[in-house]
């Protein structure tokens, strides 16, 4: 019973009173970001890095991970009272749970979403620890031509998750990783389009770069929309869902899981992508003869989507854990954090680093049940937390990024950077270019030059060896049915309805 | 002409040739090397010339439906805000070492504040009284970060 060894081990590290503080900090600050809209968990993560620095690395992990599936409880809560989504996660919660709130129905919409997420936390965290070794020795037979493949396969998986223009997000991801080759060449020591600025040759910070352009610049796309918030005033009801519900819901809950834990381990996906498909997995289930209908107030549209969203955000840590490669923005932001503490993300860390490996895993369970007994009591004070004015919030946000990244290096040439970012965000968000994949490229970018480069010295400069090798050429040709897939017209009629729906 | 600036494909391509074509051409000062010993200009070369490629078909896309940009209401930018956070970021910066945070933050919060429709000089002074006094105990007093308060400290 090695799983069960593993797990006390872990559940020794993550029940240790700093590490169920830290954990609980973070599921805090997640629902908190959760809740407020114009603010993500990608901006707070990257503002949060540098304060983790004095921690123990499992306690700064376990925060960080604590914000990121905080977050997904947080969205939903403003879904449903407010039919203002707090993350683009719960955007499908808002159209059955706030209809159930006109109905009087929010403490049953409300509860039933927790219930839904703590399932699919406690069922997810299981698959990551079940899932997380195997795979994690099978990357250690992964070569350097294998990880570039590997790599590439994940970029253009990101590529088909993104909304919006693929060729656009294929050009943001290629940005992505030019930004990031600026700076000293590991292999010859040259400074790359430094432009002779010392500061330049250490590199772009990443986390300068996601502040900028998630912090920065979502807070000027967000003051150009103006604000139109509906104050909440009617009665929460009660919080336990009737027996009914629970046998409405069951279904929902389970097949939201199972498809949210599969989408997440994709590349590029997590639980933005989870809630969409379940919610139209869903819809598509119950058929047109629902009742009630979608949209007016189905309860399974609001177990389903918030059940795979929270399995997705936390199956979305298998490809960081094993192979090293982030699937998301988010898991970007976890491997700049694991650098931060010296740990190399990959294969070796569950070997070398089982505490924290474990500890991890073990504290996302504990996050859930934590989010799950405080969250529903603290209903109300979140829903007050929605009365504060983003003309305040948004100087507030400011202060956080900017003393945020001064911090990282103690420089003020970071302070220059986002601000540059955060316009060059802000023209992104205009153009219609989705900055997420440029942030995957970023952080892919000095990896995939590594590997690309070992995998040619060794081959003495034949690009064969991608081929030759079965698990490259394996990579590779799924990159190749994705992409012809993608260029299929009635998958891209399909895909562009997933993301606009309704 | 005016309404090939209405077109976001367009100017996206545009943007993307720019940058690709920088990149492209910037590698030629480092060294190429061979693919089986690549210099320091090898992979910034190849990828600067993909991203103009890309760039050439996301315009081409954007001159092929130009007839229904045309007819969008425009992308319709709003500079105010971007300048107003830009000058106050950069303030921010150019304050924190010489000056101390608390003037960094009151620069900060008073500046950015002026870029909201519907601004309240009141609640902004409370606003920025508060993140002094919270960034103080978390930052300083708290996380012992290196950051002096004030000119004088």
């Amino acid at each position: 019973m090695d799983l069960l060894n593993n797990l006390s081990l872990g559940f020794g590290v993550a029940l240790t009173m700093t590490n169920i503080l830290y954990a609980l900090v973070g599921c805090l600050l997640g629902t908190l970001i959760g809740v407020l809209p114009g603010i993500g968990p990608v901006a707070t993560i990257a503002m949060l890095l540098p304060t983790t620095y004095a921690l123990p690395p499992v306690s700064a992990l376990i925060m960080l991970a604590g914000i990121y599936y905080g977050a997904q409880y947080g969205g939903s809560t403003t879904a449903i009272l407010v039919n203002l989504p707090g993350e683009s996660s719960s955007v499908v919660t808002a159209l059955d749970g706030y209809q159930m709130a006109r109905q009087g129905r929010a403490g049953a919409a409300l509860g039933m979403a927790a219930i839904g997420s703590f399932i699919a936390g406690s069922f997810s965290t299981l698959l990551v620890a079940a899932f997380a070794p195997p795979l994690s020795e099978a990357a250690l037979k992964f070569g350097p031509a294998d990880y570039f493949s590997l790599m590439v396969l994940g970029l253009i998986a990101a590529v088909v998750l993104a909304h919006g223009s693929v060729v656009k997000a294929i050009a943001m991801i290629v940005l992505g990783i030019v930004l990031g080759l600026v700076g000293t060449d590991v292999n010859s020591g040259v400074a790359r389009y430094s432009f002779d600025t010392p500061e330049l040759t250490d590199g772009i910070g990443f986390v300068a770069v996601a502040m900028g352009i998630f912090g920065i610049g979502e807070i000027l796309i967000n003051l150009e929309k103006g604000e139109a918030r509906e104050i909440f005033t009617a009665k929460v009801g009660k919080l336990l869902p009737t027996a009914q519900d629970f046998k409405d819901s069951a279904g929902a809950i389970t097949r939201g899981t199972l498809l949210g834990s599969l989408l997440g381990i994709l590349p590029g996906g997590g639980a933005l992508l989870a809630s969409f498909s379940s919610y139209s997995l869903e819809k598509k289930m119950a058929g047109a003869n629902a009742k009630p209908a979608f949209g007016k107030g189905n309860i399974r549209g609001v177990a389903a989507p918030e059940s795979a969203n929270n399995a997705g955000a936390q199956t979305s840590f298998i490809p960081l854990l094993t192979l090293g490669i982030p699937p998301n923005a988010v898991m970007a932001l976890m491997v700049g954090a694991m650098t931060i503490h010296n740990i190399q993300p990959g294969p070796q860390v569950i070997t070398a680093n089982p505490q924290l490996f474990w500890g991890l895993i073990a504290s996302m369970w504990v996050g859930n049940l934590m989010l799950v007994i405080l969250n529903l009591p603290l209903i109300g004070m979140w829903v007050q937390l929605l009365k504060i004015p983003y003309r305040l919030l948004y100087p507030m946000i400011l202060v956080f990024c900017c003393i945020g990244v001064y911090t990282v290096n103690n420089t003020t040439f970071d302070v220059w950077i986002i601000a540059v970012f955060g316009v060059v965000g802000y023209i992104f968000a205009k153009l219609e270019c989705e900055a997420a994949p440029l942030l995957l490229g970023f952080i892919l970018g000095p990896m995939m030059e590594e590997n690309l480069r070992r995998a040619l010295l060794l081959s003495r400069g034949s690009p064969s060896v991608f081929l030759e090798r079965p698990i490259s050429a394996t990579m590779l040709v799924l990159s190749l049915i994705l992409l012809i897939i993608l260029a299929m017209p009635a998958i891209r009629k399909k895909r562009d309805e997933t993301f606009v729906e309704d | 002409m005016n309404s090939f600036f209405k077109n976001k494909d367009l100017l996206a391509g545009l943007m993307f040739i720019v940058i690709g074509v920088v990149f492209f051409v910037g590698a030629y000062n480092y060294q190429m090397g061979t693919a089986a010993r690549m210099g320091p200009g090898y992979f910034p070369r190849i990828l600067g010339g993909v991203m103009a490629v890309l760039g050439v078909i996301v315009a081409g896309i954007g001159l092929k439906n130009q007839a229904q940009w045309a007819a969008t209401e425009g992308i319709g930018w709003t500079w105010k805000p971007v300048i107003i956070l830009t000058v106050a970021v950069v303030l921010f910066g150019a304050a924190l070492q010489p000056l101390g945070m608390v003037i960094a933050i009151i620069l900060l919060t008073i500046i950015s504040g002026i870029a909201a429709h519907d601004k309240n000089y009141r609640e902004l002074a409370i606003i920025t009284a508060i993140m002094c006094l919270f960034c103080a105990a978390v930052f300083v007093w708290g996380l012992k970060l290196q950051m002096k308060l004030f000119p004088w400290s």
